[in-house]
């Protein structure tokens, strides 16, 4: 989107990035976080962003930077005096900063591994409970972004963190007609990295409304875990840090009293709803948004704290939600889900997707995910998630499709049609055609194409895409597609 | 090659097979502008892979005490609603929030007493009660839907009233203080809140709100034409609802009655068909022309067992019942309790209601002529009819000498035939009449005519002796076991009762038939046997005549009756045959197996051989299905020693055969199927001789 604007130094680690680039050696593939924009309750998105864009920034992509391997987020080592050159405009003097700091101001900040790092001030509060000087530096704390890090970085720091030499307020642009300028923010986000194909003004819009995070922690079942987005919570939860969920219904409160208190009441031990696979104790359920509209939609709030791209807009009437859980002698404990639509005009079998935090990297997303192409196998309906698709879903998504399709072509004599493939993984064309392009797999010769299969590329291509995770047992699915007469007949008031 | 198509590739036709290259020297490097295409693809240039941080987690201390091990998961899948609890009336849905424990903690420290459970449960019954009464009263109003699930309608309280919500709350168990205070409380943070304060009671977000703050929208396709206005009238849309509904039941009649319509013209064309088929026949073989009407018949016959058989299926399709002997029992009829025992239960089901015998047919001579017609079983009607005549004429003979004499004739019992000799039989080739896929018939000039297609339809036999292999295992499967005991006997009881059997007349009958079997064993009394199983016979059938044909399989108590009827059946030769004109399972084998007189020599090993009994054993379709052409036999004698032979031949007594599960027999008149019959009808058996000397059926007995 905005690449033609950036300076030839940002073009670096990260500017790849949202192409979703094949998975590097033999490390596993990072976990499935987000999929989808479209989540339960979203929009119609009318536009379908075509992927045609990552194909050809793959086939570009400059290769220098090297991967940082570090489990912190890489901080995507800008140098000090990068931020500010992007801007044109260098750093005001010490003296003239005055406090508070005010909104879009740019400033380095310090950043929890100890570097500093070029940030902007999205929004300031008083510090909370704070005694002193209401104009000393502790009176405020500021949530800022950093310069071209995920979003999910975003976070509120004092006056401290700040290095104050670096200051640069906003300067408010005037158009010609003498009215201040609208500041296209996208450029904050110059790498978009992580939103996927969405076109920039749904993003700047989103990006308001979702400016600052609202609740920091949750305690949810045995984990207290930090969030990374905004989420919808009801007005009544303005000002709340943090949140109890309650493990089995997920009914969330601010404080622990009455969580027990919630607790000593609620009966049952697992989610709602028809569990439709267990193996160990792994189970999977099945929740209809109409059924249980309590529970789905806490499940949605919650989702939403780990999910860029999700939307809470639309009810959950309409979507069928797979709860993957965990059993032990405690109950199930919810791990990860994903909501599907109960039918689906674009064949879509997946619309959002999520693992928590907790489990994350221990191969849930790509339990959920094949369990998702599964179920469109007993629907014998040829399935794809719901567009668009983010940076982190591609990557993953691709993964699986590769460990679906390299295997087949190995085994296979002679020659094969896409549809074929399609009919056998339940994998949607287009997809199909866009992984095996990816790969390059697919070429033209003497005016037709074929499929380049050596065996050893193959094994080293399948190597790449990382192990499959926890496999599912489709014999242990005891499952039938929705049925809307099923469920009228059924239907009780 | 070196045109721009080289290079602008056409896109990846997905239905097209697309060769798959093992080894990347078989690509043209030649190809195009010369670039080689592993440069461009394959070693896949390698990107920096993505770190994903992992948000922060923790492990909360106090879990294990906050949550406890309690939960036992189930060996099936978790099913239903989401267990007990989501659901439950008595689990209080609402949860103090920080405002309420607030107020709570400053009440209680005022010296009330209120525990928190308690002022939980009051919360959640104003928030009810209050829900209730504010749909009751917008009810009242007649508002519609939107307007009742609309924000400010459920913002509102004042629908109920105070005392409403005092008493509500006095039921929970406060005290009129404490319940005052409460209610204040409530009131007052639903005017604050502007909603109510238990979510799921909560609006929904309006469709057309746009604040992304708000969330959980009802859905609309907003993509598709809003062609109809909102339904806003529904008490004439249920009236419209109404008459399709009438329409729709109206039209699923006429569509029903279509159906039978087209039934009953399918079942016309069959029958013209037939018909056609026959007048074919009668006019391509003028030589048979005696069977003409037997043709017809036959015909006739099987288009009926065809209707029978589709008015049961009509019957099963409906949902009704059929039992054993043939009662209908319709849709609306529940089996008794004692019929539904899990004993009994799997024979009430359809199929094994489908696989029960069909009614008796009617019990016309002509129904003895089986299906398809073939060479040995015409010759037999022809003979036997020749051979009727000869008997009539000999009997008008006695008659007129009689009348001569002025004294009444003698009675001639329902077993004249029999008593008058059985009728000769042809010998066919083994295996020819029924070679599959060919046709004995009589053609011209006595000629015998090998049909392999059949003359009208040009059809190939093999579809017939298909349909007749088939209906021959339908025959030969055996039926399911049966419960023992008196559950089914009380059915089949209840259903048809038992006729009455003379005691005394079945008592002398079996008597006599055991004198009858030691006569034959000695080998010298066959004629004291004979007459004894003849006279046994005649008891039996006059004391039950009429009920033949009725029986239930494996009612023992209709066993005993059966054998006599079957032997009065015998007696009325092709009548007892009769029995198997429909595609009976039920059948009873009679073997007339007559005029066995002193040449029969009284029979060392005559139960032991299989004997084919001429008429009654042609028109069951089971022995036409296998016939050891079989020493049909024994009639040949009857014409040539008929004057000495109407005591004699009394031997010809019936075996009635009956089908039973445990025995798998044909009723063949082998030992196993004579066992399953009644010892009454087994004395004929011992009583016939060995295999009598062949003689040429050809040639008719003379009169």
């Amino acid at each position: 989107m905005t690449a033609s604007r950036r300076g030839g130094s940002e073009k670096g680690a990260d500017s790849e990035k949202g192409t979703g680039s094949g998975p590097e050696g033999a490390t596993p593939p990072p976990l499935v976080q987000s999929v989808s924009g479209k989540g339960v309750g979203k929009g119609k998105r009318v536009r379908l962003a075509p992927s045609e864009g990552d194909l050809q920034a793959a086939a570009s992509g400059p290769l220098q930077s090297a991967p940082s391997g570090s489990d912190a987020p890489v901080p995507m080592a800008v140098d000090s005096s990068a931020a500010p050159s992007t801007s044109g405009r260098g750093p005001i003097p010490l003296a003239d900063v005055k406090l508070p700091l005010e909104n879009n101001t740019k400033v380095m900040c310090k950043w929890k591994d100890g570097n500093y790092y070029g940030a902007r001030i999205l929004e300031r509060r008083p510090t909370p409970g704070w005694e002193g000087a209401p104009d000393a530096p502790g009176a405020w704390e500021y949530y800022v972004h950093y310069h071209k890090m995920n979003r999910r970085m975003d976070d509120w720091v004092a006056t401290a963190d700040f290095d104050l030499a670096t200051v640069e307020p906003e300067v408010v642009e005037l158009g010609p007609d003498g009215k201040p300028r609208k500041k296209s923010r996208v450029e904050d986000h110059s790498s978009d990295e992580e939103h996927g194909d969405f076109d920039p003004q749904q993003l700047r819009e989103h990006e308001e409304f979702t400016k600052v995070k609202n609740i920091d922690v949750i305690q949810l079942g045995p984990h207290e875990m930090h969030t990374w987005y905004f989420s919808p919570f009801p007005p009544e939860y303005n000002g709340c840090k943090k949140l109890f969920f309650c493990e089995y219904s997920l009914h969330f409160f601010k404080r622990r009293s009455q969580l027990l208190r919630h607790l000593s009441k609620c009966k049952v031990r697992h989610p709602p709803g028809e569990e439709i696979y267990r193996r160990d104790n792994v189970s999977m359920y099945e929740i209809d948004g109409r059924k249980e509209k309590a529970f789905c939609q806490n499940l949605c709030y919650l989702a939403k704290l780990f999910l860029d791209h999700k939307t809470l807009y639309y009810d959950v009437d309409l979507f069928l939600f797979y709860v993957l859980c965990e059993t032990d002698a405690r109950g199930a404990h919810v791990v990860g889900y994903f909501s599907k639509e109960k039918a689906s005009e674009e064949g879509y079998n997946l619309a959002c997707i999520l693992a928590l935090p907790a489990y994350q990297r221990k191969g849930y997303g790509k339990l959920l995910i094949s369990f998702s192409y599964e179920l469109s196998k007993l629907e014998g309906k040829v399935g794809t998630p719901e567009r668009p698709l983010s940076d982190l879903g591609l990557v993953s998504y691709r993964g699986y499709w590769t460990r679906q399709l390299l295997p087949l072509l190995m085994e296979r004599e002679g020659s094969v049609s896409i549809r074929e493939l399609s009919e056998q993984t339940r994998i949607k064309v287009d997809d199909i055609m866009h992984t095996l392009t990816h790969l390059n797999l697919i070429q033209y010769q003497k005016g037709q194409h074929v499929i380049c299969a050596p065996p050893d590329l193959l094994k080293r291509l399948l190597a790449e895409a990382g192990s499959p995770g926890l496999q599912v047992d489709p014999g242990r699915i005891v499952w039938s597609p929705y049925s809307a007469e099923r469920e009228l007949a059924s239907y009780r008031p | 090659m070196g045109t721009r198509t080289s290079f602008r590739p056409r896109p990846v036709d997905a239905n097209k097979p697309l060769l798959i290259v093992r080894d990347l020297s078989e690509l043209d490097t030649q190809d195009g502008n010369g670039e080689k295409p592993e440069l461009k693809p394959l070693g896949q240039p390698k990107k920096p892979q993505k770190e994903i941080p992992t948000p922060e987690v923790h492990f909360v201390e106090t879990y294990h005490r906050d949550y406890l091990p309690v939960f036992v998961a189930n060996q099936h899948y978790a099913h239903g609603k989401g267990g007990s609890g989501y659901r439950d009336d008595a689990v209080v849905e609402y949860d103090l929030d920080n405002e309420d424990e607030d107020w709570l903690e400053a009440y209680n420290t005022g010296g009330a007493k209120l525990s928190d459970t308690k002022f939980e449960r009051m919360l959640w019954k104003l928030e009810l009660a209050c829900a209730e009464a504010t749909e009751d009263a917008l009810m009242r109003a007649g508002a519609s839907v939107a307007e009742r699930t609309s924000a400010t309608a459920l913002a509102a309280i004042d629908h109920l009233g105070k005392d409403l919500a005092l008493g509500v709350l006095l039921e929970v168990g406060a005290r009129d203080v404490i319940a005052n205070d409460v209610y204040e409380y409530w009131a007052a943070k639903r005017r604050r809140w502007g909603k109510p304060i238990l979510r799921r009671l909560q609006a929904p977000t309006s469709a057309s709100d746009t604040n992304p703050f708000n969330v959980f929208r009802p859905r609309e396709k907003v993509n598709r034409p809003q062609t109809r206005r909102r339904r806003d009238n529904p008490e004439e849309c249920m009236e419209k609802l109404r008459s399709m509904q009438d329409n729709v039941r109206a039209a699923l009649g006429i569509v029903c009655e279509i159906i039978r319509r087209e039934r009953r013209k399918r079942d016309l064309t069959h029958t013209e068909v037939e018909l056609q088929r026959i007048r074919v026949r009668q006019r391509h073989d003028p030589r048979t022309n005696g069977s003409l009407e037997d043709a017809a018949q036959f015909g006739m016959a099987q288009l009926k067992a065809r209707n029978s058989k589709n008015r049961e299926l009509d019957v099963l399709r409906a949902g009704g019942r059929l039992l054993a002997n043939g009662v209908r029992i319709e849709p609306t009829v529940r089996p008794s309790k004692r019929q539904r025992r899990p004993e009994l239960l799997p024979y009430l089901r359809q199929e094994v209601a489908r696989l029960a015998p069909p009614p008796p047919p009617p019990a016309s001579e002509e129904m003895a002529f089986a299906w398809p017609i073939s060479l040995p079983k015409l010759l037999e009607q022809h003979s036997q009819r020749l051979w009727r005549a000869a008997v009539d004429a000999r009997e008008s003979a006695a008659r007129r000498a009689l009348a001569a004499n002025a004294e009444p004739p003698p009675p001639l019992g329902p077993a004249k035939e029999v008593l008058a000799g059985a009728p000769p039989a042809l010998r066919v080739p083994e295996g020819a009449a029924v070679a599959g896929s060919s046709r004995l018939r009589l053609g011209r000039g006595g000629r015998v005519v090998l049909d392999r297609v059949d003359a009208w339809s040009l059809e190939p036999l093999a579809a017939a002796s298909q349909e007749e292999r088939a209906f021959r295992q339908y025959l030969s499967e055996p039926w399911p076991q049966l419960p023992k005991g008196g559950v089914l006997r009380g059915l089949v009881d209840r259903v048809c009762p038992p006729p009455r059997v003379n005691p005394a007349a079945a008592a002398a009958a079996a008597q006599q038939a055991a004198m009858a079997r030691q006569g034959s064993a000695s080998g010298g009394g066959a004629a004291v046997a004979a007459a004894a199983a003849a006279a046994a016979a005649q008891a039996a059938s006059g004391s039950r005549m009429g009920s033949q044909g009725s029986i239930g399989p494996g009612n023992p108590l209709a066993r005993l009756p059966s054998g006599g009827a079957a032997a009065a059946a015998a007696g009325a030769a092709q009548q007892a045959a009769a029995l198997t004109g429909a595609p009976s399972l039920a059948g009873a084998a009679s073997l007339p197996a007559g005029g066995l007189q002193g040449g029969g020599g009284g029979g060392g090993g005559g139960g032991a051989e299989p004997v084919q009994a001429s008429t009654a054993g042609a028109a069951r379709p089971a022995s036409v299905a296998t016939p050891p052409p079989a020493a049909a036999a024994a009639g040949g004698s009857g014409g040539g020693a008929g004057d000495e032979s109407p005591t004699a031949a009394a031997g010809g007594a019936a075996v009635a055969a009956r089908r039973t599960p445990a025995v798998k027999s044909e009723g063949r008149g082998t030992p196993g199927a004579s066992g399953g019959g009644t010892p009454t009808a087994q004395a004929g058996t011992p009583s016939q001789g060995g295999p009598p000397p062949k003689r040429s059926a050809a040639r008719p007995p003379k009169g």
